[in-house]
C-alpha cells in the first residue's frame, strides 16, 4: 500500500530527526523505570501492613515509615520525570521553529509563495506543537509501554505461576493491539483527517467568500454543500472512534478480566479451594493481595499509550508537510556562489513536478544592466526573479545568483508593515536622522501629506492616515532610495495605480534607478528608453533582445 | 440543529455505570481475597458463601467493558452531532456578517472555538458526571461496611474539590494569557509574511520569532501547570492512604473492610484523575463559548451592516430587469466615509468607464451600485426609485470582484456558483468567453488551496465567465484586464464589445485597451469623512 508505505517514510523521517533529543528520552524512559520499581516497592511495603493489620490483628508502625519514604520517592520520581518532560517538549520546539524560521529566512519570498499565510501560521500553531507532543509524550512511553509489562511479569512469576500465566496469555494481546491500533485505526484517521481538512477548508473557504456568495445568491446552496460535507465528517468519524474504541476495548477487555481472574483465584487459593498455582502450598494474603495490586500497573502503561495514540497521527501529519519545507534541498545557503553580476549557461528552473517553468540558453546581467521582463501572465516572471537571487532553485552550468543583500525589490502593492512612518523608512535597524528621512520623503512628493499628520514621521500606518495606492508605492520608493542598495528589482510596481499615480511613480523610479542595475516586470511600458535589454519570457524560454543603440 | 438530549443522557448513564462497575470490582475483589484469606485461616466452620462474589466481580468486569464501550461511541455520536450544528450555525451567520470579512486567523480560530465547545460534552461533562457519582458511591459503600474511614474519605473529597476548582481558574488565566500571545504571534507573523520583498533589508522575522518563543513557553507553563497538578493529586492520595493506616482504630483491626479506603486511594490515579484532565477542556470550552458569543454580537451590531441588503438565502423570484439607470447625487458610504456624488445616467448598450486615482472608492461605487454597501442620494431604474439596497441587490446587476476569490471546489463548482444548473457545454462556452479555452476539459480539476492554484490573470477571467454565466442586465466589472498580457486583453476587450448592445457595463480600468470605447466616463475623486453615525 502507497500509503502504509509513506506512513513509514514519516516515522522514520521523525525519528531521524529526534537524534539531537535522543539523550533526554532515555533520560525520560529511564526514571520512568526507576520510579515504577519504587511503586512496586510501595505496593509490597502496604500490602505488608494489610496483611499484619488483617491476619494479626496489629498495627505495624514502622513499616508505616518505610512506605512514606517510598511514596516520597515516587513523587520525586514523578516530578523530575514532569520536568524532563517539559523540558524538552520547549527544546523540540524550539529547534524545529529555528529550522523553520531558516528556512524562512533563506528563501523568504520563494517558499512564502507556496504556501498561503493560514499554511504558515499551521506550521507554528499546530504541526510544531504536533511534534512537541509526540517527542515529549509519545516515544517515551512507546517505549515505557514494551518494558514495564515484561518487569512485571518477572516479578509476579515467583509469587505465583497461575497469575503469571494469566497475564502471559493476556501479553501477545499487546501487539495485537497494537497491530489493530497501526493498521486499521491509521488508515481509518487518514481518512479522517482528510474529511476534517476538508470541510475545515470548505469553512473558511466560504466564509472568505462571502461577497461572492452573496453576489450570486448563492447562500443556501452553499450551506447545503457545507451540511453534506459536515455528514460525511460524522460517518468518517464514526468510523474511526467504532476502531478506535475496539481497540481500547480489547485492551480494557483483558485488563478487567484479567484483574477479574486473579482475584478470584487468588480468593480460592486462599479459602484452600484451590491449591496449586504457587511454588509452595498455597498464597500468602500478601502476596495475593500484592498481585492484586500489581495487575492494574500491567496494563496501565499500554491504556496511556492509547491515551497520546491520536499524538502518533497528528505528528505524522504535520511530518508530511514538514518534511518537504525542512528537506535540504529546500533550504538554499543563499551566501554561497553569490556574485554582482549574472553569467549563466543553460539556465533552467523547474515547477515541483520537475517541468520546465523557464529556461535559457545563456543569460548574462552585467552591472549597471536596465532590463525590461516582459511575458504572459503565469510565464514565471516573479520565479525568475526569486531564481536569480537564490531563493529558488535554479539549474545551470555554473550555478550562481546575486546576493539578496544587495537588492531592493519593490511588489504591485508596496509593502507597509505595522509601525510609524518613520518605522517603515528605517525598517527598525537603519539609524536615520529626521533631516534625511524629511528630505526623502520630499524627493517622492509625500511632504504636503505628511504635514497634514499631525504625529509627522511618528504617525502609525494602521488604517487611519488613508494612503492612497499611489502614496503608498511612493513611499516604499522612499525607503529604497533611502537605504540605495545597488540591485533594483520592480515586480509591476505600477499595476494598481492610476495613469497620473502611475506616471509620477515611473518618473521617480526612473530618477532613481539611473545608476543601478534593474530587473522591472512590466506589461505595459514597450521601448521605453531607459533599457538597454528586454528578456521577453514565452513558452517556457527566455528570448533576449538587445537595444544596440543604447548599449554601444 | 436540536441535540438529541436522551441520547447524550444515556451516555452520560453508561459511563457512569462504567466507573462505578470498575470501583466495585476494585473494591469488592479486595474485600473478596481479605475475608477469603480470614475464612481460610480460621479453619473451622466459618460460614462464607464464596460463590456470590467471585461470580459478581466477573459479572462486574463485563458490565463495565460493554458500558465502557457504549458511553464512549454514544458520546461521540452525540459530540459529532452537536459539532455539526453548531458548525451549521455558525456557517449560515457568519455568511451573513457584513464589513470586512474576517481575517484568516479569525476563522481559524472561530472553527477552533467551536471544536471546543462541542468537545464539552466528551471532555468534560462525561468525567464531571462519572467522577461525582462515583464519589457519592464511594461514601455510600464506604458508610455502610466502614464507617470509621468516612470521615478521612470526606476531608480527602472536600480538598480535592476545592483543589480542582483553583486548578480550574488557573487554567482560565492562563489559556486567556495563552489566547493573548497566540494572537500577538499571529498579527506579527503576518505582518512579517506580508512584507516578505523587505526582508533583504531588514531582518523583520526576528520580532515574531520572539513572540512564538514566548508562546511556546507559555505553552510549556500549561504543561508543568498540569503535571503539578496530577502529582499533588497523587501528593493527597498517598498522605490520605498513610494517614488512614496509621489511624485505624484497634477494634477494626481484622476487619477485612479496612481494606477499603487505601484501595480506593490507591486508585485515584484511575478515577479522580479523568475528573481532574476535564478541567483543561473545561477552560476552553468556556473561553471558546466568550470568544464564540463576543464575535457573533460584534459582527451582528456592526454599524456598517445595518444599511446593507439583508441576505435572504437564495433568491427565489427572477431579478428585476433593468433597462436604464438614473443616479441622481449618488455616492457610496462605508461607515464614516462617503464617497464623491455622482448624476449620471445608462442605458442599455452603453459602456461607462469609472476613473479615478487608487484610493478614492471605484470598488465601492461598484459595490453600493451592486446594492452591496450602502448609499446616500437616489438611484432610480427604469425611471422609478429605488427603495435602497434591497431594491438594487434584487435588479438584474452583477458585480464581478477585483480579484474573484476561488473557492476550493472543482472548476465546474466555482462556475456554477453563478448559475446553478448550467450544462457542461454552457460552462465550457463561458470559459472560451474568458479566454480560458484551455480550461474546458478539466472541469473536474480541484482548485483553491489543495489544488491547482489559478494565476493572478486566471482568476480575473474565471471572474468574468461567472460573469457571462449570470448574464444579468448590468455588468459591472472592476479591474478586469489587469495581470493580463495585451494579446489576451485585447481578445477579451473583443468579447465584451460582443456583448455590450444588449447590456449596460461600467468598467473601472486603469489600463487603457485600444480597441473599447468608452460611451461616457466617470470622474470620482477623493472620499471624504464624516463625524461617525451616532448609533
Amino acid at each position: 500500500m502507497v500509503d502504509e508505505q509513506r506512513n513509514k517514510e514519516l516515522v522514520g523521517w521523525l525519528a531521524s530527526r529526534a537524534q539531537p533529543f535522543e539523550r533526554v528520552i532515555s533520560l525520560i524512559t529511564f526514571l520512568s523505570i526507576g520510579k515504577f520499581i519504587v511503586q512496586v516497592m510501595c505496593l509490597w511495603v502496604l500490602t505488608g501492613i494489610l496483611n499484619t493489620m488483617l491476619t494479626e490483628a496489629d498495627h505495624d508502625r514502622s513499616a508505616l515509615l518505610w512506605l512514606c519514604l517510598f511514596f516520597s520517592l515516587q513523587l520525586a520520581a514523578q516530578v523530575q520525570i514532569d520536568r524532563a518532560k517539559s523540558s524538552l517538549f520547549e527544546r523540540v520546539g524550539i529547534s524545529f521553529s529555528d529550522q523553520l524560521s531558516d528556512v524562512l529566512r533563506s528563501r523568504s519570498l520563494a517558499v512564502i509563495r507556496d504556501h498561503s499565510c493560514a499554511a504558515w501560521q499551521l506550521f507554528y500553531m499546530k504541526r510544531l506543537v504536533a511534534i512537541q507532543e509526540y517527542y515529549s509524550n509519545y516515544l517515551p512511553q512507546k517505549r515505557l509501554a514494551t518494558i514495564i509489562p515484561f518487569i512485571v511479569l518477572l516479578l509476579v512469576i515467583p509469587i505465583s505461576w497461575v497469575v503469571a500465566l494469566l497475564l502471559a496469555v493476556s501479553a501477545p494481546l499487546i501487539p495485537l493491539f497494537m497491530w489493530v491500533m497501526g493498521q486499521g485505526a491509521a488508515e481509518a484517521h487518514r481518512e479522517h483527517f482528510k474529511v476534517i481538512e476538508r470541510l475545515s477548508d470548505i469553512f473558511q473557504d466560504r466564509l472568505r467568500a462571502r461577497q461572492l456568495i452573496h453576489v450570486h445568491h448563492a447562500l443556501r446552496r452553499q450551506q447545503e454543500v457545507f451540511s453534506q460535507a459536515a455528514m460525511i465528517v460524522r460517518d468518517r468519524t464514526l468510523k474511526v472512534v467504532r476502531l478506535a474504541f475496539l481497540s481500547s476495548s480489547v485492551l480494557d477487555f483483558f485488563a478487567t478480566l484479567a484483574m477479574a481472574l486473579v482475584a478470584v483465584f487468588v480468593g480460592f487459593s486462599l479459602l484452600g479451594e484451590l491449591n496449586f498455582g504457587s511454588w509452595r502450598s498455597g498464597l500468602s494474603l500478601h502476596e495475593g493481595l500484592f498481585s492484586l495490586m500489581i495487575v492494574p500497573i500491567f496494563f496501565n502503561e499500554l491504556k496511556t499509550l492509547g491515551r497520546f495514540y491520536h499524538q502518533r497521527a497528528e505528528a505524522i501529519g504535520a511530518a508530511d508537510q514538514l518534511c518537504e519545507v525542512l528537506s535540504p534541498n529546500s533550504r538554499v545557503d543563499v551566501y554561497s556562489n553569490v556574485a554582482r553580476e549574472l553569467n549563466l549557461n543553460n539556465m533552467e528552473i523547474r515547477v515541483p513536478g520537475g517541468d520546465v517553468l523557464v529556461g535559457a540558453s545563456h543569460l548574462v546581467l552585467d552591472v549597471g544592466d536596465k532590463v525590461l521582463i516582459k511575458g504572459a501572465s503565469g510565464a514565471g516572471k516573479t520565479t525568475l526573479l526569486e531564481a536569480l537571487i537564490g531563493i529558488r532553485e535554479m539549474y545551470a552550468d555554473n550555478p550562481h545568483h546575486l546576493n539578496p543583500s544587495q537588492v531592493a525589490w519593490l511588489t504591485q502593492s508596496a509593502d507597509i508593515v505595522a509601525g510609524s512612518v518613520r518605522e517603515n523608512l528605517c525598517l527598525n535597524i537603519a539609524d536615520y536622522n529626521d533631516r534625511q528621512l524629511l528630505e526623502v520623503i520630499d524627493k517622492v512628493g509625500l511632504t504636503g501629506w505628511l504635514n497634514q499628520q499631525a504625529l509627522g514621521l511618528d504617525t502609525p500606518m494602521g488604517d487611519l492616515p488613508p494612503l492612497s495606492g499611489g502614496q503608498r508605492q511612493r513611499l516604499a520608493i522612499a525607503r529604497i532610495i533611502l537605504f540605495d542598495l545597488p540591485i533594483v528589482f520592480l515586480d509591476e510596481p505600477t499595476a494598481h495605480l492610476g495613469p497620473a499615480q502611475a506616471q509620477r511613480v515611473v518618473r521617480l523610479l526612473k530618477e532613481h534607478v539611473k545608476d543601478k542595475t534593474v530587473l522591472w516586470i512590466s506589461h505595459d511600458k514597450n521601448e521605453d528608453e531607459l533599457f538597454n535589454k528586454i528578456w521577453f519570457l514565452d513558452g517556457h524560454r527566455l528570448h533576449e533582445t538587445h537595444r544596440g543603440a543604447l548599449c554601444a | 440543529m436540536k441535540i438529541n438530549n436522551t441520547t447524550t443522557a444515556f451516555a452520560y448513564l453508561l459511563a457512569a455505570i462504567s466507573a462505578s462497575a470498575s470501583i466495585i470490582l476494585l473494591m469488592l475483589s479486595g474485600w473478596f481475597i481479605a475475608a477469603s484469606a480470614l475464612a481460610g485461616l480460621s479453619t473451622a466452620g466459618l460460614v462464607f458463601n464464596y460463590v456470590v462474589p467471585a461470580a459478581s466481580i466477573r459479572l462486574l468486569a463485563f458490565v463495565r467493558i460493554i458500558s465502557h464501550y457504549g458511553a464512549n461511541y454514544i458520546g461521540h455520536d452525540s459530540l459529532l452531532l452537536y459539532l455539526h450544528g453548531l458548525r451549521l450555525r455558525l456557517f449560515g451567520r457568519a455568511l451573513q456578517w457584513e464589513s470586512c470579512a474576517p481575517i484568516e486567523e479569525e476563522v481559524e480560530r472561530l472553527n477552533q472555538d467551536v471544536d471546543k465547545v462541542a468537545n464539552k460534552t466528551l471532555a468534560v461533562n462525561i468525567p464531571l458526571v462519572s467522577g461525582l457519582c462515583l464519589a457519592m458511591l464511594i461514601g455510600g459503600v464506604l458508610s455502610v461496611f466502614s464507617p470509621v474511614s468516612v470521615p478521612l474519605f470526606s476531608i480527602f473529597m472536600l480538598m480535592v474539590m476545592i483543589g480542582f476548582m483553583v486548578l480550574y481558574r488557573a487554567y482560565l488565566r492562563q489559556l486567556t494569557e495563552l489566547n493573548n500571545r497566540s494572537k500577538d504571534f499571529l498579527a506579527t507573523f503576518t505582518q512579517a509574511l506580508r512584507g516578505a520583498s523587505l526582508w533583504s533589508m531588514s531582518d523583520l522575522l526576528q520580532p515574531s520569532m520572539e513572540s512564538y518563543k514566548r508562546l511556546l513557553i507559555h505553552r510549556k507553563l500549561i504543561r508543568v501547570l498540569t503535571s503539578q497538578a496530577e502529582s499533588l493529586l497523587l501528593l493527597c492520595a498517598y498522605a490520605g492512604i498513610v494517614v488512614a493506616l496509621w489511624s485505624i482504630p484497634d477494634e477494626s483491626l481484622g476487619s477485612p473492610f479496612l481494606i477499603l479506603l487505601p484501595l480506593v486511594l490507591l486508585a485515584v490515579p484511575e478515577w479522580l484523575a479523568p475528573v481532574m484532565r476535564a478541567q483543561l477542556p473545561r477552560a476552553e470550552a468556556c473561553l471558546g463559548q466568550q470568544h464564540l458569543d463576543s464575535e457573533i454580537s460584534r459582527h451582528e451590531c456592526d454599524e456598517v451592516g445595518l444599511n446593507v441588503a439583508p441576505l435572504v438565502g437564495s433568491n427565489p423570484q427572477p431579478p428585476l430587469v433593468v433597462n436604464e439607470m438614473q443616479l441622481i447625487d449618488f455616492a457610496w458610504q462605508r461607515g464614516q466615509w462617503v464617497g464623491s456624488a455622482i448624476s449620471s445616467s445608462f442605458k442599455k448598450g452603453q459602456l461607462i468607464g469609472v476613473q479615478g486615482d487608487s484610493g478614492c472608492g471605484k470598488t465601492s461605487l461598484l459595490l453600493a451600485l451592486a446594492g452591496l454597501l450602502g448609499y446616500q442620494g437616489r438611484v432610480e431604474i427604469n425611471k422609478r426609485a429605488s427603495s435602497g439596497p434591497v431594491a438594487l441587490h434584487s435588479a438584474s446587476i452583477h458585480y464581478s470582484e477585483q480579484m474573484p476569490v476561488v473557492l476550493s471546489d472543482s472548476l465546474r463548482n466555482n462556475l456554477r456558483i453563478a448559475s446553478a444548473n448550467a450544462s457542461d457545454a454552457v460552462l465550457s462556452e463561458a470559459l472560451s468567453f474568458a479566454c480560458l479555452d484551455y480550461m474546458r476539459d478539466n472541469l473536474d480539476e480541484w482548485l483553491g488551496e489543495h489544488g491547482r492554484t489559478l494565476s493572478g490573470g486566471e482568476r480575473k477571467r474565471l471572474g468574468l465567465a461567472r460573469a457571462w454565466l449570470v448574464n444579468a442586465d448590468v455588468w459591472m466589472l472592476d479591474e478586469p484586464f489587469e495581470g493580463l498580457d495585451e494579446v489576451t486583453a485585447k481578445q477579451l476587450a473583443g468579447h465584451l464589445e460582443n456583448i455590450i448592445p444588449q447590456h449596460i457595463v461600467l468598467l473601472v480600468s486603469h489600463r487603457p485597451v485600444s480597441n473599447l470605447h468608452y460611451d461616457q466616463t466617470i470622474m470620482l475623486s477623493e472620499p471624504t469623512s464624516q463625524a461617525a453615525p451616532h448609533r
